[in-house]
């Protein structure tokens, strides 16, 4: 039979919203096994963040209702106002400072007091940074010490390849240890999935490996609904080069802000500014959809850069800035001196906005199934705003893993569908057996961010993207071809590649889709033939759902 | 002109599968500015599917550290130079752990050893402010901790570690950034010396390696010898 491993709630996913959730859900007194895809505490987007978290109100006339103002604003008001306010009120219980119980510190003045900063799109400053150079040790040098305090078991190096439901209701999971290559069967009452998003469909991309968009696609194909998949956000400032680093942020201009204020201006090859043709109040200073979408539209009317960018002006640059940990390394890894030298810089693909839906006790339409962090979707609407999702992470993080825990207590462990798990077994472990085949799963990959790239970009049109459909159904009909070289289920990164292909066709189907049926530009969604925003009709939500083993797609009211 | 090539000479051993370890050596063409990890990407794409470790590539994850030449280095942020082309490189599994696969190695045994070390805040009383009262200077004499990234370079040139006399330069950074902290209450200073903190030679070795170039031998093992223990309660 196959190796099972029996709890209460099964988290999937080791970055902060994983973490946090296991840790809460173990406080409230039930069994927890965090199941992570890479080496424990060292992947996921959390590893790898750069920037600040949004704490608290410290300014005079600042509120939750104001943060609220915000958010929405800056989502282009198709939030689940419902999330915004809860968000909100978290951080008003100073949620994520709770972290300093743990032994964080953040970054402080001289005189022990938070080093509290601005960032654009809050019209107040609320947040703070690490003073380090990544995020990591905030989120995690805390809780994962606090994990091995509260004995929670943590299963690493493990993918996961399918969720089980038993009667439409969450029953566990299948996946793939890759150090033995063995397969597991997870048994649960209840999943906390916080698999973070899918920045790898992209060439161009601030994501580490693992964010191949897995429980996007494992959430679908449970029967989860999934919304504003179409929204994907890029930071505008991303490295060109050398080629090792090209998509890593150099950072959003707010970031990179002197004491008084100063960001990096950003010429176009004709050295304009050209940011006041796009936000004339805000110049720099607009939020990342605004400045994404003008740097790309420089670059398509021909005003780029040399290597496909625009310039940016970062000769003030200094040890005082917040970010200067973070990037002088980087600047001298690149050989790059942005004292004397404007940089080219060009929008790198961070984060998925949308994800799967959830209520207000975090739990999707499948019972038993409960998100949190990037894989979930309705916070942010169409453009999430700064530092709200390292914040997310952690308060809606432990949120999602306190109702999975009280649920679980009522609720006793559903059987398993074993004809599920043969099928299921049969078809991972036939990717690696298969001796035909001519494809290599890298080779797919490429294929579909090359896609990803030139045909559902920034700026979309109905066009490019019925094209990209019609490509995408050829990809899939190529991984009948796909073969794995290596027969060794030993720490087989190919197999785990191939495993990957599949989330991946199954997440850019879905962004494709959703974005050929929001025909209008709203937030992180541009399109050349609707470039208008149309508040009349599009105050809606664009959802799919798998129905009759096909991808259905609709629009909602919000 | 011919293309330019680098030689890499890879460690490959799958335990259960192989009696014993080889070496394989592999051609990768040079571009300027082509990192070890690059070259590992590009044998695995177009040679063999060599397992090897990687994550974040910025310098940030600690996960691609393996031995280049017996010393350590992150492959994301090895640059190979032109100096480098004559000769083979040897490519290794990351010293003093046991091999999963190739240049992948198990940490547990390393992690097993951290969790027993309480790596966690002890104190008798929960802590009652948010955000905490701490020391003025603590946030600066930590933010040195936080840049570790865990990737055990360190280790691997200790001596004592390897001769497993001491616990080694990378879990000090726990007990040190610990010992340092009011909130804790445990007497870290004791553990370390528990843990053969006197042991170390100050060699400074691990000064060398580290890839975030913390100066280990400093701020880690230095300021925990010149602490006294019992000092907490």
């Amino acid at each position: 039979m196959f190796e099972t491993i029996e709890t209460d709630v099964l988290v999937i996913g080791g970055g902060g919203a994983g973490i946090n959730a296991a840790l809460e859900a173990k406080r409230l007194g039930v069994h927890v096994v965090l199941v992570e895809k890479g080496v424990f505490g060292k992947t996921g987007q959390t590893a790898t963040g750069t920037h600040g978290l949004t704490v608290g109100y410290f300014s005079e006339g600042d509120s939750p209702e104001k943060l609220i103002d915000d958010m929405i604003t800056s989502g282009a008001y198709i939030n689940d106002r419902d999330l915004v306010e809860i968000f909100a009120n978290e951080v008003a219980n100073k949620g994520v400072l709770k972290l300093e119980e743990y032994g964080v510190c953040f970054a402080r003045h001289e005189d022990g007091e938070l080093d509290i900063l601005r960032c654009a799109g809050h019209t107040y400053p609320r947040l703070v940074c690490t003073g380090t150079g990544t995020i990591a040790p905030e989120i995690t040098t805390g809780p994962i010490p606090e994990l091995i305090r509260n004995d929670v078991e943590v299963v690493d190096e493990t993918v996961i390849t399918r969720l089980l439901t038993y009667g439409g209701k969450i029953s566990g999971a299948t996946g793939i240890n890759l150090k033995n290559g063995n397969f597991l069967v997870f048994r649960s009452k209840t999943i906390v999935l916080a698999t973070g998003g899918c920045g790898q469909l992209f060439p161009v991309t601030t994501n580490s490996l693992s964010a191949t968009g897995d429980g996007f696609s494992l959430a679908y194909q449970a029967g989860a609904i999934l919304r504003d998949m179409e929204f994907i956000q890029c930071i505008p400032l991303g490295f060109l080069y050398p080629e090792s680093i090209r998509g890593v942020p150099i950072g959003e201009p707010p970031m990179m802000q002197t004491r008084d204020g100063r960001v990096p201006a950003l010429y176009n090859s004709k050295r304009e500014r050209f940011m006041v043709k796009y936000d004339p109040k805000n110049m720099e200073w607009s939020t990342k959809d605004v400045i994404t979408y003008a740097i790309f539209n420089e670059i398509r009317e021909g005003r780029g850069t040399e290597h496909g960018g625009v310039w940016a002006d970062l000769t003030y640059i200094d040890e005082s800035i917040p970010l200067y940990p973070y990037i002088a390394p980087l600047l001298e890894f690149a050989n790059i001196n942005v004292k004397t030298n404007w940089i080219e810089v060009a929008p790198t693909v961070h984060y998925t906005i949308g994800g799967v839906m959830y209520n207000k006790e975090h739990e999707s339409n499948v019972p038993g199934l409960f998100v949190a962090g990037e894989v979930s979707g309705g916070l942010h609407g169409a453009n999430r705003l700064g530092g709200t999702s390292t914040a997310e992470i952690i308060l809606f993080g432990r949120r999602a893993g306190r109702f999975a825990a009280l649920k679980a207590k009522n609720i006793s462990r559903s059987k398993i569908e074993w004809g599920e798990v043969s099928e299921e077994y049969n078809r991972v472990f036939k990717l690696l057996e298969k001796r035909d085949g001519v494809v290599s799963p890298r080779g797919l990959k490429k294929k579909i961010q090359n896609l990803m790239w030139n045909k559902v970009g920034f700026i979309r049109d109905g066009v490019n993207l019925k094209e990209a459909e019609v490509v995408l159904r050829k990809i899939r009909d190529d991984t009948k071809n796909m073969i794995v070289k290596s027969k060794s289920s030993r720490y087989n990164i190919e197999w785990r590649e191939a495993i990957e292909i599949f989330f991946m066709l199954d997440v850019a189907e879905m962004i494709i889709k959703s974005a050929l049926e929001r025909k209008e530009s709203r937030g992180a969604h541009r399109r050349a033939d609707y470039p208008k925003t149309d508040n009349e009709k599009w105050l809606k939500k664009v959802v799919v759902r798998k129905v009759n083993d096909k991808m259905d797609v609709s629009v909602q009211p919000l | 002109m011919t293309p330019r090539h680098v030689k890499l000479r890879v460690f490959r051993y799958t335990p259960n599968e192989d009696q014993e370890p080889r070496y394989e050596t592999y051609e990768v063409p040079y571009k300027g500015g082509l990192t070890l990890l690059e070259a590992l990407e590009y044998i695995y794409e177009n040679y063999e599917p060599i397992a090897f470790r990687r994550e974040c590539r910025i310098f940030k994850c600690g996960s691609c550290a393996v031995m280049l030449n017996g010393k350590p280095v992150l492959a994301c942020k090895k640059k190979i130079g032109e100096e480098e082309l004559e000769k083979e490189l040897t490519v290794e599994p990351l010293k003093g752990f046991p091999v999963v696969k190739d240049l992948v190695v198990d940490y547990k045994p390393l992690i097993m050893k951290w969790m027993k070390l309480r790596p966690f805040i002890e104190r008798h009383e929960p802590i009652k402010d948010i955000p905490c009262k701490v020391r003025p200077t603590q946030y600066l004499e930590q933010k040195d901790y936080m840049r570790c990234i865990n990737c055990y370079a360190c280790n691997t040139v200790c001596e004592p570690f390897l001769e497993g006399k001491f616990a080694g330069p990378a879990l000090m950074i726990t007990l040190s950034r610990l010992a340092l902290d009011d909130r804790d209450e445990a007497d870290r200073v004791l553990e370390a010396i528990s843990e053969g903190l006197h042991e170390c030679t100050n060699c400074k070795k691990c000064d060398e390696v580290c890839p975030v170039g913390l100066k280990v031998s400093e701020v880690v093992v230095g300021k925990l010898r010149s602490m006294k223990p019992h000092t907490k309660v």
